[in-house]
């Protein structure tokens, strides 16, 4: 071997031997770089694109019979890559097989498709899942597809208010879905879980094994509303309010036998699949946290209490001159002109005239603590515990600040302030032989009844039916609407003033239970700020009253009593 | 003739390269049942499937590695032509029968009942083939250049054809180091190297259109490389999992069989990206020890090719020295998107008989050459070393 050449082959040879060395003192550089600097932080990336999150939903809302009132829906979103557009299918091939899936027009897919700038494009929300699994049949790479779950009401404005809804963007809810929040949701959030490439999950030390495997679903939650009560209600309800251009009203139906609310309407009201759309003052329920003055239906509760704390019986007579003038206070009749001075009228004609001064002179007639409590018993001033939320606790003042004038018109429906939902309780109550129950829209199972559903005696059951025969025998006598053709019925009308413009508006309302010789339903109807028509409770509430009763009676299967008249 | 005091030696043969090989074999089995359990466990195999039949050819690379370091590499040279006919041979089986096998768009396998790549083969045949050429006397080598560079030449062009770019790649390279090894003049180089600038200018001028050449896909992942971040569903998705599996091991990794994106992320995990998995489950301790082991291959090999007394034994050490490790390089350079994707294995890790067998019988002429070696030696002790 030549040595000259043996001595060029080594210092060649060493040559190379360095070179790769220094390639491999590089490559030890970079993956010093990527992975003990992570310098793309592809660790966090790999973890995003790893986890994903279980797909957990939410129980749905049923009305008594099973109608679905909200469900979780799953929509697809489908986007477009357009770093992955390949030279066999342009954006203008693409369209083509999209246009029937998505049924988008193709010139509008394809300037979509065209806008570069961005990395991924959104091509449709909310794509049904047939048309998702059209595109999924097409194999297309450069389109993808995400699931959405969504909050869906399928009855859509019916039973918004007590429904209400629920957001998976910002997990905001009101109403049902709020109060019943827990029981709907999905019993545990197992968070994002890291999965293998084909869904399956890792295992690894920190997963909790429990968690993961457990039913991603809510439970149902059954209500005590009847949709096609309810949608009667809210039909009926908004007609009235258009036709005499008020302002808003609510219909409330309740089983006076257990407290189920049948129906809740309230107006106005919003559709809560589009809730962000709605107004602040659609979305609450008025009805439930606002309060207002009763007005004459309170004349029910006032009678009873008298009857019950045994300064009045069935048989009393009440003196009423007309117009009665305490502390400066005026308290006139309604109907003063036609009957100057009634004199001493029966209870059922107090009712029947809706004498305030005789109501006034009951209240007088009691002692001021007594009467509180029992008004107290009735549910006033406080809240009734009805499972929706926001409720207010209406306006009761204490025996120590009534004065004369504010316990003589609490005899009437001036002195106190109450919400929708009190007063039909109340009423409720002496239409259930004196029982008062929680009012509730949520239908618990035995078990559970008892923690929700209180009850309590309030007036003895003599002077519930009492008062009831005392309502019947009123409305038998008057040509009012609220006489039922199919039943007997006890109710009563009242009209209060607004104490905002002027006292120009006024709040018209009716409640009444039927039938009298076993009460069933109550129904309270109340209108706020009619603008047409004459501005009592008579004429606004009471043929709207009558409506919803018709067909309640006829949907519920409520059988007649018209002819057994033994009240 | 030699070196001034230096004399050809007889020793045992190198117990270094021999024990590095082992550890990486090592490396390698444990990497294989870590990658491809939860793979066979997917695909309903038996858990141990590709561990079974990677122990079958550690056995077979095992039995080469034995008999080549008993094997006088010096008689080698005897059966070079045969060698390279016979791999060009299965060469052409593999694209011209049905006993090739196609695999993701490459035809590449030839199947004997058992999955073998012939282009694996075509390295050793090379480095023999060149080795050969190169260390001839320079009045003979002029002679013999056509035969010798013919038969190389189609060798290579059957291998770009299968297609495996990167395998010929690695050919080229190793010819283009064993030429300079082998102290001919430079001239051809520098003509080569202007020509392929050339050539490049005119492909980044479109005279040449490049796609009539090289595979479509070939051409996307060259695209992809380092794009990497922004496809990563199509093309580059390889890349980016692999990257995503490095960068999770950080210094010490998750703890071995604790990977994550083995589990169906990562495609490959148990063959080609195998050093990813490695990497994610063992840290940057692990990949730093493996690319330590390989630089102690580069560095044994490229003592026992100066050390060794004759220039055939020099140039079929350093070119089966830098087939390893260039091949290495490839690998980790394309799991950490050093380099552009191409599929190449990790030499005596990666899951893949063939590859695993040829690099472990290519440490045996190692070896082999090895145990002759030029040592400063006193004259009357040392044993005179007798051709």
């Amino acid at each position: 071997m030549d040595k000259d050449l043996n001595e060029k082959c080594n210092k060649r040879i060493c040559i190379i031997q360095g070179l790769v060395t220094v390639v491999f003192v590089l490559l030890t550089g970079w993956l010093f770089l990527l992975q003990v600097l992570d310098i793309n932080s592809y660790k966090v990336e790999g973890i995003a694109t790893r986890s994903s999150n279980n797909l957990s939903l939410r129980g749905n809302i049923l009305d008594r019979n099973g109608i679905k009132l909200a469900t979780d829906e799953l929509t697809y979103e489908v986007y477009a890559h357009p770093l992955m557009y390949s030279p066999k299918r342009p954006p203008e091939i693409l369209a083509e097989i999209l246009a029937p899936a998505l049924e988008m027009p193709r010139d509008e897919i394809i300037s979509k498709l065209k806008s570069k700038k961005i990395n991924i494009i959104t091509l449709k929300k909310e794509v049904s899942r047939q048309s998702a699994e059209k595109i999924g049949k097409s194999g297309l790479r450069e389109i993808s597809m995400g699931t959405i779950k969504r909050r869906f009401y399928p009855q859509g404005n019916i039973a918004s208010n007590i429904v209400g809804f629920y957001s998976y963007m910002s997990d905001n809810s009101i109403g049902i879905e709020n109060t019943a929040g827990d029981k709907l949701q999905s019993p545990v959030n197992t968070g994002s879980v890291q999965r293998k490439a084909n869904g399956d999950i890792i295992f690894d030390f920190n997963t909790d094994v429990q968690n993961v495997t457990k039913k991603q679903k809510g439970e149902d939650i059954t209500l005590t509303l009847d949709a096609s009560v309810q949608y009667i209600c809210e039909k009926e309800l908004e007609k009235r309010i258009k036709e005499t251009k008020a302002e808003r009203g609510a219909v409330i139906v309740e089983d006076v036998t257990n407290g189920e609310i049948l129906a809740y309407a309230s107006y106005p009201n919003f559709n809560p699949n589009k809730f962000w759309e709605a107004p602040m003052a659609a979305m609450k329920n008025w009805s439930l946290t606002d309060i207002y003055p009763p007005g004459s239906t309170f004349k029910i509760i006032t009678v009873a209490t008298a009857l019950d704390l045994g300064v009045l019986n069935e048989y009393s007579k009440v003196p009423d001159t007309g117009k009665m003038v305490i502390d400066r206070y005026k308290i006139t009749n309604h109907d003063l002109k036609e009957r100057p001075n009634p004199g001493m009228i029966t209870l059922d004609e107090l009712f029947e005239h809706s004498s305030n001064v005789g109501a006034a002179n009951i209240a007088l007639m009691l002692d001021k603590e007594a009467y509180y409590n029992k008004l107290y018993e009735f549910g006033f001033g406080r809240e009734t515990g009805i499972d929706l939320t926001a409720e207010s606790i209406g306006m009761l003042p204490k025996p120590k600040n009534w004065y004369k004038s504010r316990h003589a018109t609490m005899g009437y429906g001036y002195g106190a302030s109450v919400t929708a939902i009190q007063m039909v309780s109340a009423v409720s109550a002496v239409a259930n032989g004196g029982v008062w129950i929680t009012p509730h829209v949520i239908k618990y199972s035995a078990k559970e009844l008892p923690n929700h559903v209180q009850t309590r005696q309030v007036v003895s059951p003599e002077t519930a039916k009492t008062v009831t025969r005392l309502l019947a025998k009123s409305i038998a006598r008057g040509k009012t609407p609220l006489n039922l053709d199919k039943y007997t019925t006890c109710a009563k009308t009242g009209t209060s003033r607004k104490q905002v413009n002027n006292g120009r508006d006024v709040y018209t309302s009716a409640i009444g239970y039927f039938p009298a010789t076993n009460p069933k339903i109550a129904i309270y109807v109340v209108i706020d700020s009619p603008k047409t028509g004459v501005d009592f409770g008579g004429t606004i509430a009471s043929p709207l009253f009558r409506k919803i009763a018709t067909e309640v009676g006829t949907l519920l299967n409520i059988p007649s009593d018209k002819d057994s008249n033994n009240v | 003739m030699y070196k001034d005091g230096y004399q050809p030696v007889k020793t045992e043969g190198d117990k270094e390269i021999l024990i590095t090989t082992i550890i990486l074999v090592v490396i390698g089995l444990m990497a294989v049942v870590s990658a491809s359990l939860p793979m066979c466990v997917a695909k309903h195999l038996p858990p141990f499937h590709y561990v079974l039949k990677h122990l079958i050819w550690i056995v077979l690379g095992g039995f080469g590695l034995w008999f080549l370091s008993r094997f006088d590499y010096n008689n080698l040279r005897k059966f070079t032509f045969s060698f390279v006919f016979l791999v060009i041979i299965l060469l052409l089986l593999v694209k011209f029968t049905p006993l090739g096998v196609e695999i993701n768009g490459a035809r590449r396998w030839l199947n004997l009942g058992f999955r073998f790549q012939p282009s694996e083969l075509s390295k050793p045949a090379l480095i023999m083939l060149l080795a050969s050429l190169f260390s001839l006397k320079k009045e003979v080598f002029k002679a013999a250049l056509p035969k010798y560079l013919l038969t190389a030449g189609l060798m290579i062009f059957v291998v770009l054809k299968q297609p495996n770019l990167s395998m010929t790649l690695i050919l080229l390279g190793i010819t283009f180091c064993m030429y300079i090894c082998s102290g001919k003049s430079m001239k051809p180089i520098y003509i080569g190297l202007a020509v392929m600038l050339c050539l490049l200018g005119m492909i980044k001028t479109n005279i040449i259109d490049i796609s009539n050449y090289v595979e479509s896909y070939q051409i996307e992942r060259f695209l992809n490389w380092h794009s990497s971040g922004t496809d990563t569903q199509g093309g580059g998705y390889q890349v980016f999992h692999s990257l995503i599996a490095i960068s999770s091991g950080g210094i010490f990794g998750c703890g071995y069989g604790g990977g994550k994106e083995k589990l169906g992320w990562l495609p490959e995990a148990h063959t080609d990206f195998i050093f990813s998995v490695i990497s994610e489950e063992i840290g940057f301790v692990g990949s730093l020890f493996i690319i330590l082991l390989f630089l102690t291959i580069l560095y044994r090999g490229t003592n026992i090719a100066l050390k060794s007394p004759n220039m055939y034994g020099r140039l079929l050490a350093f070119g089966i020295t830098l087939s390893i490790t260039m091949q290495a390089f490839f690998n980790i350079s394309v799991a950490t998107s050093f380099l552009p994707a191409t599929g190449i294995t990790l030499p005596f890790i990666s899951y893949g008989g063939s590859s695993l067998a040829v690099s472990m019988s290519m440490i045996g002429i190692l070896i082999n050459i090895s145990k002759v070696k030029l040592a400063r030696v006193a004259r009357i002790t040392g044993k005179r070393y007798e051709k």
